[in-house]
């Protein structure tokens, strides 16, 4: 069973695509839970990822934008989906019948 | 995007400087990875700085729970540093003393060489300075483990190798 972090890890890189590399997974999910996401964190949670063989990471091009330094790529394996896909259905299925909307509307009140 | 992290001037270079340091504890492509994630995150330094810190003592504490570093530690620095500190400190004075020997005869045999009368005066600083390395060379030896032992050669680096023998040399041999 996958952590919180590795999944939020999995979706951003299965979201971008080829564009997946550190700071975009970073930037994906601190948008997405408007937290911050510490770069260790991250790149020790891939290294974990990648020890599982739930996805590859190279070293890709440098570019311009980042004063020449190479990218850290990242691509999602057919384990790391199915991974992903069993942790969100886990999700899915232990929240039914539970509306966190409506809690949280009445702790509001 | 696209800069590096902002920051004041030479809070900048203070804390590049610090990133610079600490970045020997990565691996080269990690390490390029790493500061370019953070040139175009374009954040504060200090957060950026923060955050390069963190990574390492991640890397360390992650190494630190395998058995092979303490292997190192237990096997090698603790039980075997003994007899190679005392072979390194004979070794050590031997050649101190033949080299003084040979700066003092060099010195006599001539008076007007400035260069020979200077062994004589740099020769026990020479020495104290390799005392030092005795004590580097034996730990860097126990801890082979890649990233573990750039911590090992950092920590007495100011005390032993930078102030005493460089110094030394680039006197000696100025450039």
């Amino acid at each position: 069973m996958l952590g919180e972090f590795e999944y939020l890890i999995l979706s951003a890189a299965t979201r971008l695509r080829e564009g997946a590399y550190g700071a975009a997974i970073r930037q994906e999910i601190e948008d997405a839970t408007r937290r911050g996401c510490s770069i260790g964190a991250l790149y020790t949670t891939m290294d974990r990822l990648e020890t599982k063989g739930l996805i590859k990471t190279w070293m890709g091009d440098p570019t311009p934008q980042r004063g020449g330094r190479p990218k850290r790529m990242v691509r999602v394996t057919a384990n790391g989906i199915r991974a992903a896909s069993d942790f969100y259905l886990a999700v899915r299925r232990v929240s039914r019948g539970v509306s966190w909307e409506v809690n949280r509307m009445a702790l509001r009140s | 995007m696209g800069s590096e992290p902002n920051g004041s001037p030479i809070m900048t270079r203070i804390c590049w400087r610090l990133v610079d340091i600490l970045s020997g504890m990565l691996d080269a492509d990690e390490r390029q990875a790493v500061r370019g994630d953070l040139a175009e995150s374009g954040e504060s330094i200090v957060r950026a700085t923060g955050d390069f810190l963190g990574l390492i003592v991640r890397r360390q504490i992650g190494l630190w729970t395998e058995w092979q570093p303490w292997l190192a530690l237990l096997g090698v620095a603790c039980l075997a540093g003994l007899p190679l500190s005392r072979i390194a400190f004979r070794f050590n004075v031997d050649l101190g003393q033949q080299l003084m020997a040979l700066h003092i005869w060099s010195a006599l045999r001539n008076p007007l060489d400035p260069s020979a009368r200077y062994g004589v005066v740099a020769l026990p600083g020479d020495r104290v300075a390799s005392l030092v390395m005795d004590v580097r060379i034996r730990l860097g030896f126990a801890f082979r483990p890649r990233r573990v032992a750039h911590v090992v050669r950092v920590l007495p680096h100011g005390f032993g190798f930078r102030i005493g023998k460089i110094h030394i040399v680039r006197k000696r041999y100025p450039a």
